[in-house]
């Protein structure tokens, strides 16, 4: 608190007497938060601790054997679960907070040594067999189950990637683009199907309330994945490229609408990004086709214009939305 | 100097220390309200998002306008050069056209612009005369990059020129035998006197809206101080100028610096509540380790890691149990977090109150406690 400040303020009429100790006050026992700088340490801490295991164990696979690892890792999950089912607080629909800071990161310690030893399992003894459903599809239940049962939003995002997986996409941040062919026709439809699925049902979370902070996780996954798919149509598809544009931006519309109301910026951002890209492409394909030789002029002017406008178009709707709500 | 109306620069400032106090319920919402309509800012200056696109979209108009003029040019060398020059200073027009009819700060557009502008200029150069020479080049980005701080309180353009001012330095010197000796030592000293003209800087009045980039500015000294002693830099700087390798003079005394100014600016940094210095302390601390394990392995990766790992647990742990309620001071609560700050014992407050005087005083000269993220783009509704 800048205390000169609060002075002058209150001095100004603006703030009460009581502000102004409350202000003084603060500032004299302010404390420094060390927060930040020991989450990091421990957070290093524990990758450094883990990742040196993880080399010890690899370097020494032969003499340890592979049902000892199992085992170990058998232990920390169901030691993990055990200690969240005793200390969870209450189900209810609505947002639970944690019952301690720590309650989270050993949740997530759980969820994701569950997801290792099941693909250590299958990798090692195949129980699944050839059945690539399945091994998809437990984890996916009890991830869904547990994001719900202890309320955690990372949880949830393990879930819906583990959906996704089951669905035959990958849709982590970097693995997104880099490893789905889009052009195999079927991806790109299961790919929109599964995007507007998980769209409509973050819409539900919030109408019903069931759990409604968790729509920002389902509408983020569901955006991403909508619009990556529709683009790949819309790229993949010479003839009717129109069509594909005509429905992306439809679509994209709809939830620019509702992304307003929600007063998100990242959304609004995210949407328009995308709707631009398919714009400038369908419009670059037009002017190609229609002319020869001075093409390339006509492009360049139609990219730093239409670049201009859409930077005019965001400010417009940054405007409209006119609060401090991030994300 | 500065491109901006400096009141409302002073309103913005007055409007986030409202909204801190707001969030800690130091004060009362009509009180907010109050302020609000008796500090108007009329800049246009939007959230982090829309920043970001805004430079995304900038930054694509100005290269397909460039683009254009290249198409347009003649191609020669000396035409296409005139041409970067020409839109560089094109660029920094458009900047200032922007400023003052549009009103924008911090919006991602005027961030591309400045950047657009100078690399432009600095490449027409570069096309124009093809052996300007790393000397010239250091001056001509310090040149424009400290005019872009000064004039838009750029934060990057900040660290840019200290950068250029810093290899202007080493080229200047490296050019004769003796300077290449004394290299580390200038660097150093030079990084010292910087600090303590930044430290200094930052606290006057005048130059109150340069702080955020004084905060830089003074990190980007101490890791320079850092690099002119770390062993493995002046080993490759040194591999470098006088084209042979292997071990340096005065080995002995890079190896203590490598190892002893991280801890010290840790140190530093918790007997005087900074947090610039214990942030660049810990990314340097890192540093060291690696530096060291470069050279010398007397543990096996997974041995140290495992030993490293624990240590750090450990210590981490304890500390955020030992911290809970506040003691001389600090805390392992999230301050930011106002729901914490509700549930913080009155009695550790007081406990802290009386430990205070034994801890020192707290240097209250620049404030970076408050942990509010410096100016990276504030709500969208002003």
């Amino acid at each position: 608190m800048d205390i000169p400040l609060f002075k002058k303020l209150h001095t100004e009429g603006l703030i009460s007497d009581r502000s102004r100790e409350q202000a003084d006050a603060y500032e004299e026992n302010r404390l420094f938060s060390l927060f930040r700088e020991l989450r990091l340490l421990l957070y290093l801490g524990v990758l450094l601790l883990t990742g040196g295991m993880g080399i010890v164990v690899y370097k020494n696979i032969d003499t340890i054997g592979h049902q000892a690892v199992l085992a170990f890792i058998a232990l920390i999950t169901a030691g993990s679960f055990y200690y969240c089912l005793r200390k969870k607080t209450a189900f209810a629909w609505e947002k639970v907070e944690a019952p301690n800071s720590f309650f989270d990161y050993i949740l997530l310690l759980g969820c994701l040594s569950l997801l290792i030893f099941l693909g250590y399992w299958q990798y090692q003894y195949d129980i699944f067999g050839d059945n690539y459903g399945l091994a998809t599809f437990i984890p996916m239940v009890i991830l869904f189950a547990a994001a719900y049962c202890f309320d955690h939003p990372g949880v949830l995002s393990l879930a819906v990637t583990n959906l996704a997986a089951w669905a035959g996409l990958s849709i982590t941040p970097l693995t997104l683009l880099k490893e789905n062919d889009f052009a195999d026709h079927r991806l790109v439809f299961t790919g929109i199907l599964l995007g507007v699925i998980l769209l409509a049902f973050g819409r539900l979370t919030t109408l019903r309330r069931i759990k409604a902070h968790f729509e920002t996780t389902y509408t983020n996954f569901g955006l991403h994945l909508f619009f990556v798919a529709a683009l790949a149509g819309l790229f993949t598809y010479d003839t009717i490229y129109p069509l594909w544009f005509a429905g992306l931006a439809g679509v994209a519309w709809y939830l620019c609408v509702r992304a307003i109301r929600r007063r998100s910026f990242y959304f609004v951002l995210v949407i328009i990004l995308y709707t631009y890209i398919g714009l400038c492409y369908t419009v670059l394909r037009l002017l190609w086709k229609g002319m020869e030789g001075d093409s390339i002029t006509l492009c360049l002017l139609w990219l730093g214009l239409s670049a201009f406008g859409a930077a005019v178009f965001l400010i417009r709707l940054n405007r409209q939305i006119h609060s401090h709500d991030s994300l | 100097m500065i491109a901006y109306k400096p009141i409302y620069l002073d309103n913005r400032d007055v409007r986030k220390q409202a909204a801190t106090a707001l969030s800690k319920k130091i004060i009362t919402q009509e009180e907010f309200d109050r302020i609000y309509t008796a500090y108007p800012y009329s800049l246009y200056t939007p959230n982090f998002f829309i920043r970001a696109g805004l430079f995304l979209l900038t930054v694509v108009a100005a290269l397909c306008c460039l683009g254009l003029f290249v198409l347009a040019s003649a191609g020669s060398d000396r035409s296409l050069g005139t041409m970067f020059i020409f839109f560089g200073v094109m660029a920094y027009g458009a900047l200032e056209l922007f400023v003052h009819v549009r009103g924008i700060c911090r919006a991602g557009i005027d961030d591309a612009l400045l950047l657009t502008g100078g690399v432009m200029i600095v490449t027409g150069a570069n096309i124009l005369s093809s052996h300007i020479g790393p000397f010239l080049q250091s001056g001509m980005i310090l040149v424009l990059a400290f005019w872009g701080f000064l004039r838009y309180a750029d934060r990057l353009m900040g660290v840019v020129s200290f950068a250029a001012f810093l290899c202007l330095t080493i080229y200047r010197l490296g050019e004769n035998p003796t300077g290449r000796a004394l290299l580390p030592f200038v660097v150093m000293a030079v990084s010292v006197a910087l600090y303590y003209l930044f430290t200094r800087l930052s606290v006057l009045p005048r130059l109150r809206f340069y702080r955020s980039g004084m905060v830089l500015l003074r990190a980007a000294a101490l890791l320079s101080f850092y690099a002119a002693g770390n062993y493995y830099v002046v080993r490759e700087v040194n591999a470098l100028i006088s084209q042979g390798s292997g071990p340096v003079a005065l080995g002995f005394l890079w190896w203590t610096l490598t190892g002893l100014v991280p801890i010290l600016y840790i140190a530093r940094g918790v007997q005087k509540k900074d947090v610039v210095f214990l942030w660049t302390g810990l990314g340097l601390a890192a540093a060291a380790v690696f530096t060291f394990r470069n050279y010398y392995h007397i543990l096996p990766a997974e041995l140290a890691m495992i030993i490293c790992g624990s240590f750090l647990v450990a210590g981490a742990w304890s500390l955020i149990h030992y911290l809970r309620e506040p003691k001389f001071g600090f805390t392992s609560a999230d301050l930011d977090d106002p729901a914490v700050l509700e549930g913080l014992p009155v009695e550790g407050l007081i406990f802290a109150e009386s430990f205070r005087s034994a801890a020192g005083p707290v240097d209250k000269g620049v404030h970076f406690g408050g942990g509010t993220s410096g100016g990276g783009g504030a709500g969208g509704g002003y």
